[in-house]
């Protein structure tokens, strides 16, 4: 092989060398640019079309029963107050039901930040929809309305359980994650307002798992709902002419009526539901599910000194109020839902029905001075648990009753009792009196959960509720 | 080219890094026209002359049959001229003969023969014609008798061969002419030539791992067998993409042999590696077998995104960790599983970790954590050999605790009452109320954990092969039951091949390489350990009729936890081919392509029969799911090799392909109708998929590395790499790292070797580098949705699944190091030390985002800067060897030190309250602990701010170091005669561990406690450690809590551990097996025997989880 030859060999080589690099550093390139997942959609995709959108909605309103949002309100508020009493030997559960919750609980924790995913997938939903072209306008504003309705439910608690909360209007985390606590008024405002826009986007109609059709099923909130949540928030907020007008507006819309029969008030077609929240995984309701005994209880049941205040005629005494025996210990548990464990779904949870907003318009007109209105929507949910007719004396005698009739219609249901007796300012002289019993001691500063340790670790900007 | 290729080079030295890959070295002449001459010329001398070379090669390998005890050498010497036609050759006054030998040997290799004879008398051979000529070792060997009676010419062709002691040829040794400088290296076969060299100019013989031999040239024909090295320093070590050795490793690599692995009575590799490596903190997490480890090497260097380092088992990288976790299924106890179980301890030749930036920086992106290279087992030249091993072993947890009695306990619940103002026992406390028996004592420790476990492994394999080609396969299968009562154990079975075929003259060489096991555990669905706080007094196990007793649904029966299992079957493929050709001389191209799979099935079955009946509504449930991963890689490299003068230049260029799929699903069924068709989803009420993820990541890279040396002291190696993986958004795919190192072999100056030579090796190094982490899942930069689990209105849902940052880029981690290496006395003293420095800049992490935002945790890149540094020291010495004992001592040491040095903005950061910048991360903020307040019995703590109650985040102002302040491992190893005791203890050193407590819960519930709980507050102005007894929520709750989180619930965890013992014995059955079997050893290994620590808890290191094992194996080795 001549010289030349060779050094000609050589270059070639070299040459082929720096074009395999070549080659290479354009493959890398191309290489790494992977498909987008097989089992994930783009967040823009997502708000592309009807169907997906409308999913994004449902799981959110699925989530509430599923991930058992709805029942740790229940649940843990009930310990709270008067309603439960406490077998479990867990110290978390004993610093609920004994008003002496650690800023480090888990269960308290729990309920704050499915809470706030809630609102953070309402506020994508809002987002999303308002960014999309090709969304139609039906579909739009059923899913605008109903995130709106339901960030408005979730703030309602939020501000209830926690006084003071970050409000949390958006997306992004980079200004979410240094939010400090508004007033309680600012989030009541921002609740009204989501409401009214809630009213103005929703149907009348309830509408069917497209979000389009029109359907029997109250499973998606409806202009009704809306006026319904308003009117609990006003009764709230002490705006009892507006109360009274949004309870007025669902009593009168001709759509609701009081199920006659007790048995039926949480079956999934009653008449008297403004809104349920259907659960599709394995049980019927997470309430049935985590109440119904048929052991002695490990966690909670009702305390029977609750149970002992009902009039012994009282049907929701005799229905919604389960026992069970063994030896000679009585246990009590709530009965509202009775299916504990079912495939097929015949409860859903209630979220709204008629009988409280009887009970707001009563409470409404009773705090206006229409002792005799109150008196007649009073009556009417009496009427149904099968008691006689209760009169009204006074204001203060009639507010007492009044009290204690949304006490035994709404007990262990959506944290009602433990809001009220805040609400209504009895709280302090009636848990100085409960929680010895429960084996603590009341202090005022337990009227308010407090903000959860680790989240006040991750923003130095949320304050402590004082007491913690 | 022909053989040329293998052709001569003028001057050589030692090509340590890439000879067994290349094998190969290229002519250099003054100019290109003279090599090519040169080339061509000994091409033919070549040729024409290896003829005669073979013809007197072979004797080594002549039959010899011996059976003598106890006789002189001279008539051993006389029957083995007799029967071999050779003759002996030596000098009576220059060597010392052994004196009596005993050997039976049937058609044995001559060469065996006389090893085995002249062992360890510092003796050697060599053969030059008929002519056995027996020396000194390390002195000039072999005088060649004339040949041809030409001792006029002064200037000869030298043609010769190079072998190890049993004959196979050594290719790539370094023949070296001394005064002129003039070399040759050895070919594929061993052989060299050298032209006009003069007579009685010396030849230097050397190759890495043997002896270097001096010839003086006397005749044409040499042939130069080279005893093994036994220098440490000179052992092979594998590196990223290739070999070196310690003595000339710029990085810094630390290697655990087989023989270390081996003595460990352990089914998981991670347990064998525990305390021997400098810088590679593992943590046991639990005693139950297939349990996760935790590997962290120099330091936790992310404040929180991974900090594993990258596993690669034979060229192929294993799964990152992230992926193959199977807790979809559910809390099980093996939920996290070890990555390493999988793999059959035995079928591993070394582990290497490359901990520095020169050794790592060629793996880029991937390395931040260091790399961890498992190399296993190849075949070797020789005739078949069956090699069988079995071991049989128990195990028992190495510590409890002393637990309260009845009468203590009941005590404690009644004074609990007491201080907590409870007049009536209430309804529920059935352990005092009368309902339960009061006299009666469980040990539920012995009950839960008190079982023993049993261990079973049985290994055979099968190697050998020609020069051309070599195989090995081996098969194991290893059992191991648990201290659980119930049936629970893991098993392992794998088989282990390779193949390397590597024919002589052949440009190209090939070696495949894999491995399958197989997997499979059932264990109870979650650890006991939280159920020996049941009461002492609590009800019998099983009632009358041998049931699960529910004594009227006043207890959780433990036991029920026996039924409710957790079934795990792992598949491992791991297979490798590397080809190489050599291109053209210097050049060879090569390229590796690697295929893994790893494939999990879990069924965690929980039967009705685990429920308490009155509980009516529990559903018995199984949830089955399937975890696949799978990952290929090629790696084309092109490697250049080149020598001359003094110096060795060494390249390597490369681009990696990677591609990992990963997909799992899994189902959950409910309400079965008969337990015994759990198995069976169909036989569910209800089914519902829990989970559904494919997942892709790909990776690609470009990479170089160039290696100098320079009289065979100056070291300097420089590597690149460009990196790009899918795990990053547009535009951000892409980042370079870098890194060099530096090494000066000092002990080669003259200064050291005229003045200072009892400094038998000297090494200054140092590194300089980058590397970075994308430990950090797929896909995180995209913002999307995914299916939600339950319909809604009969639709299914779409649920986002995380905050969405696309802008996050990779973190950069700068490493430097500086290390000594010293060897005293003929490396009889070895001490290597080295200093390192870690810095993680950039972060990338999941950073905990507070629940307002919607999600806790985001993608992304923080601007902290978290420091490691380290001392790292390692000694061994060799402290006493003669013929028939040998003591040898290794200690290693390592000092790590964290802080995170910078962290702008943390007062508003998430990680406010948690770190303290110039601190450690290893740390906790603590309440500051006061006392057991003498009045109230409660534990009080130090109100910092005085605003008169104890609140987070104001009081918690205790820095407390939780860290480890340093670690290590003391080996020693005796040998006398057959024997062998090797004892290795593991030490830790740290201050601050929380006890006990963590676990029990505030003393007065109904949960049982230790003893150390006895030691309370009782009455006013006790003065104790321990709070009063309580059993309502209430200001002692509290007060037990903030405990929790103060610097009082710190204890000493540091410990010394006899992590393990290894005894054994070589049966001397060669003579009486007629040499059927070659080697037979029974062993008794032991492994965590003592552990000596103050610890106020059950095991310092499992903490919270089932205390290690003491496992003692006893077992048999044999060699057909």
């Amino acid at each position: 092989m001549p010289f030349s030859q060779k050094i000609r060999t050589m270059k070639k080589h070299i040459q082929q060398l720096f074009l395999i690099i070549f080659v290479m550093q354009v493959g890398c390139r191309k290489f790494i640019d992977i498909p987008a997942p097989e089992t994930q959609i783009i967040r823009n995709t997502v708000f592309d079309s009807d169907n997906t959108a409308n999913a994004a909605m449902l799981s959110i309103l699925s989530q509430l029963e599923v991930e058992f949002f709805l029942n740790e309100i229940t649940t843990v508020t009930s310990l709270s107050s008067d309603e439960f009493k406490n077998y479990s030997t867990g110290q978390e559960n004993i610093q609920i039901y004994t008003n002496a919750i650690l800023p480090a609980n888990g269960r308290n924790l729990g309920i704050w930040s499915q809470a706030y995913s809630l609102i953070y997938q309402c506020n994508a939903i809002m987002e999303g929809a308002n960014a999309s072209k090709k969304l139609s306008s039906q579909l739009k504003n059923q899913i605008q309305g109903e995130a709106k309705f339901l960030r408005a439910y979730l703030y309602f608690y939020l501000t209830n359980l926690y006084g003071d909360v970050p409000l949390v209007t958006e997306t992004d985390y980079q200004i979410n994650k240094k939010l400090s606590r508004l007033s309680s008024d600012t989030i009541y405002k921002y609740i009204v307002q989501d409401l009214v826009d809630a009213r103005n986007l929703l149907t009348t109609s309830y509408k069917d798992a497209n979000g389009i059709d029109d359907s029997d099923r109250r499973i998606r909130p409806n202009k009704l709902a809306a006026a319904a949540l308003l009117a609990r928030v006003h009764l709230y907020t002490k705006d009892y002419d507006k109360a009274e007008t949004l309870s007025n507006d669902v009593i009168n819309s001709n759509t609701y009526i009081l199920e006659p029969d007790i048995d039926k008030v949480f079956l999934i077609d009653n008449k008297e539901e403004i809104l349920q929240i259907s659960n599709e995984d394995i049980f019927n309701t997470t309430d049935g599910y985590n109440f119904v005994l048929t052991a002695r209880p490990g966690a909670q049941s009702i305390d029977p000194n609750f149970v002992h205040a009902f009039d012994k005629n009282d049907k929701r005494l005799l229905n919604w109020i389960g026992t069970y025996i063994e030896g000679t210990d009585t246990f009590y548990f709530p009965n509202k839902y009775k299916i504990q464990y079912a495939s097929t779904q015949q409860e859903s949870l209630s979220i709204l029905r008629l009988s409280e907003q009887y009970l707001i318009r009563s409470e409404a007109r009773i705090m206006q001075g229409n002792l005799s209105g109150g008196e007649t929507d009073l009556n009417i949910v009496r009427q149904r648990a099968g008691l006689p007719p209760a009169n009204f004396n006074s204001s203060a005698q009639a507010l007492a009753l009044l009290i204690q009739e949304r006490r035994n219609e709404l007990f262990v249901e959506n944290g009602h009792r433990w809001l009220d007796l805040k609400r209504t300012g009895t709280v302090d002289d009636f848990m100085k009196l409960q929680t010895p019993s429960k084996g603590g001691t009341w202090k005022t500063s337990a009227q308010l959960y407090p903000i959860p340790q680790s989240e006040r670790s991750k923003d130095p900007e949320l304050s402590q509720n004082p007491g913690y | 080219m022909g053989i040329s290729a293998r052709g001569i080079r003028k001057t050589s030295c030692i090509n340590e890094k890439f000879y067994c890959y290349f094998k190969i070295s290229i002519a250099m002449g003054q100019s290109w026209t003279n090599r090519v001459h040169r080339v061509m010329l000994l091409c033919v001398v070549n040729l024409s002359l290896y003829v005669n070379c073979y013809a007197g090669v072979d004797q080594g390998e002549k039959k010899v049959t011996l059976n003598v005890v106890e006789e002189s050498c001279v008539k051993v010497f006389k029957q083995i001229e007799k029967q071999t036609k050779m003759s002996f050759f030596y000098s009576t006054s220059d060597i010392r003969l052994p004196g009596k030998v005993s050997i039976n040997v049937v058609d044995a290799a001559l060469d065996e023969v006389m090893g085995r004879i002249l062992e360890g008398t510092g003796l050697e051979w060599i053969y030059s014609d008929n002519i056995i000529t027996i020396r000194k070792k390390k002195q000039l060997i072999a005088v060649q008798p004339p040949a041809g009676n030409d001792s006029t010419i002064t200037s000869v062709t030298v043609i010769g061969k190079v072998t190890d002691a049993a004959g196979n040829p050594i290719p790539g040794a370094t023949v070296l002419v001394k005064r002129t400088k003039d070399g040759a290296t050895t070919d594929e076969g061993g052989n060299f030539s050298l032209i006009n060299v003069k007579r009685n100019l010396i030849l230097s013989i050397s190759s890495i791992g043997y002896q270097t031999a001096e010839i003086p040239v006397k005749g044409k024909t040499i042939l130069v067998r080279l005893n093994v090295d036994i220098n440490k320093l000179d052992e092979t070590v594998v590196i990223a993409y290739g070999t070196s050795s310690k003595r000339y490793l710029t990085g810094n690599v630390a290697k655990v042999s087989a023989k270390d692995i081996e003595a460990q009575p352990v089914g998981d590799l991670s347990a064998a590696l525990q305390g021997r490596i400098t810088g590679l903190q593992i943590i046991q997490n639990s005693g139950a077998p297939g349990r996760q480890y935790s590997f962290v090497l120099r330091g936790k260097n992310s404040i929180n995104s991974g900090n594993a380092p990258l596993i690669v088992i034979d060229n192929v990288p294993f799964y990152d960790g992230l992926s193959l976790d199977n807790s979809f299924i559910g809390s099980g106890v093996n939920s996290l599983s070890s990555p390493l179980s999988i793999i059959n301890p035995r079928d591993i030749e070394s582990i290497e970790v490359l901990k520095d930036a020169d050794a790592t920086a060629i793996y880029g992106s991937r390395a931040a954590n260091g790399v961890i290279l498992i190399t296993t087992k190849k075949g070797k030249v020789g005739k078949t050999s069956v090699n069988l091993n079995y071991y049989s072993g128990f195990g028992r947890v190495t510590r409890t605790m002393k637990l309260l009695n009845t009468k203590d306990y009941i005590a404690m619940r009644k004074e609990a009452l007491r201080n907590d103002h409870i007049t009536t026992i209430p309804d529920e406390a059935y352990d005092i109320n009368g309902t339960w028996d009061t006299a009666k004592t469980t040990d539920w420790q012995d009950k839960l954990f008190g079982e023993t476990a049993q261990y079973t492994d049985a290994q055979a394999s099968f190697s050998g092969g020609s020069s051309a080609t070599q195989f090995l396969i081996g098969l194991g299968y290893h059992k191991e039951t648990t201290v659980y009562p119930g049936d629970f154990n893991n098993q392992k079975g794998s088989l282990h091949f390779n193949i390397n075929h590597n024919p002589e003259n052949s440009k190209l060489r090939i070696n495949l390489n894999g491995f399958y096991s197989k997997e499979k555990s059932v264990l109870p669905q979650r650890d006991l350990k939280n159920l020996i706080r049941t009461p002492p007094n609590a009800p019998d196990i099983y009632d009358s009729d041998g049931n699960l007793n529910w004594a009227n649904s006043t207890w959780y029966n433990p036991y029920s936890d026996m039924l409710k299992t957790n079934e795990g079957n792992t598949d491992f493929l791991n297979a490798n081919l590397d080809i190489s050709y050599d291109l053209f001389p210097g050049f060879v191209i090569k390229s590796t392509m690697g295929y893994r799979s790893n494939r999990l099935e879990q069924l965690a079955l929980t039967p009705k029969a685990s429920f308490n009946p009155a509980e009516i509504y529990s559903q018995s449930t199984s949830a089955q799911g399937t975890n696949k991963n799978t990952g290929w890689n090629i790696e084309p490299q092109i490697l250049y090799s080149k020598s001359w003068e003094n110096s060795q230049i060494d390249g390597l260029l490369g681009a990696a392909f990677l591609q990992q799929n990963n997909s799992s699903i899994a189902w959950m069924g409910t309400g079965f109708s008969n337990d015994e068709l759990l198995r069976d989803l169909k036989a569910a009420n209800i089914v519902r998929l829990l989970s559904n993820d494919v997942n892709m990541y790909r990776y690609s890279a470009g990479f170089g590395r160039i290696n100098y040396k320079y009289k065979n002291r100056y070291l300097i190696n420089i590597t690149g790499r460009r990196d790009g993986s899918s795990r990053f958004g547009p535009g951000k795919q892409f980042a370079t790292f870098y890194a060099a190192g530096i090494g000066w072999i000092f002990s080669e100056e003259r200064f050291i070797k005229e003045k200072l030579n009892f400094i038998s090796f000297a090494k200054l190094r140092g590194s300089y580098g980058t590397t970075g982490n994308d430990k950090i899942g797929d896909y995180n930069y995209l913002d999307t949705y995914s299916p939600y689990r339950a319909t809604y209105f009969g639709l299914t849902g779409l649920l986002p699944i995380r905050l969405n940052n696309p802008d996050y880029a990779w973190e950069v981690n700068k490493k430097a190091e500086i290390g000594l290496e010293l060897g005293f006395l003929k490396d009889k003293i070895y001490i290597s030390q080295s200093f390192y420095r870690n810095r993680s800049s950039n972060q990338l992490l999941s950073l905990p985002l507070p629940a307002i935002t919607g999600k806790d945790a985001i993608m992304a890149n923080l601007p902290a800067i978290v420091e490691n540094t380290g001392y790292e020291l390692e000694i061994k010495t060799e402290n006493i060897k003669d013929k028939n004992f040998t003591w040898t001592t290794g200690l290693n040491l390592t000092i790590p030190r964290n802080k995170l040095v910078k962290y702008p903005g943390i007062e508003n950061s998430p990680y406010a309250n948690t770190y303290v910048v110039g601190k450690s991360l290893f740390i906790q903020k603590a309440l500051n602990y006061d006392g057991v307040d003498p009045k109230t019995g409660e534990y009080t703590f130090v109100d910092v701010n005085g605003d008169g109650i104890i609140s987070y985040p104001e009081d918690y102002t205790a820095p407390v170091f939780t860290g480890q302040q340093y670690y290590g491992g003391l080996l020693n190893e005796l040998s006398y005669k057959n024997c062998n005791v090797t004892f290795f203890f593991q030490f830790v050193r740290q201050k601050n561990v929380p006890d006990y407590r963590e676990q029990f819960g505030a003393p007065g519930y109904a949960i049982n406690q230790p003893t150390y709980a006895l030691n309370r507050w009782s009455a006013e102005n006790d003065i104790s450690g321990i709070q009063r007894y309580t059993t309502s929520g209430g200001s002692a709750d509290l007060a037990f809590s903030n405990m929790l989180s103060s610097t009082g619930i710190f204890t000493d965890g540091s410990f010394i551990r006899l992590k393990n013992l290894s005894v054994s014995y070589n049966l001397p059955i060669k003579k009486l097996t007629n040499n059927r079997v070659q080697h037979c050893k029974v062993y008794l290994n032991a492994q965590n025997l003592i552990t000596i620590t103050s610890y106020k808890g059950y095991d310092p290191e499992t903490r919270g989880y089932l205390p290690p094992l003491r496992v003692i194996a006893l077992g048999i080795q044999a060699s057909l």
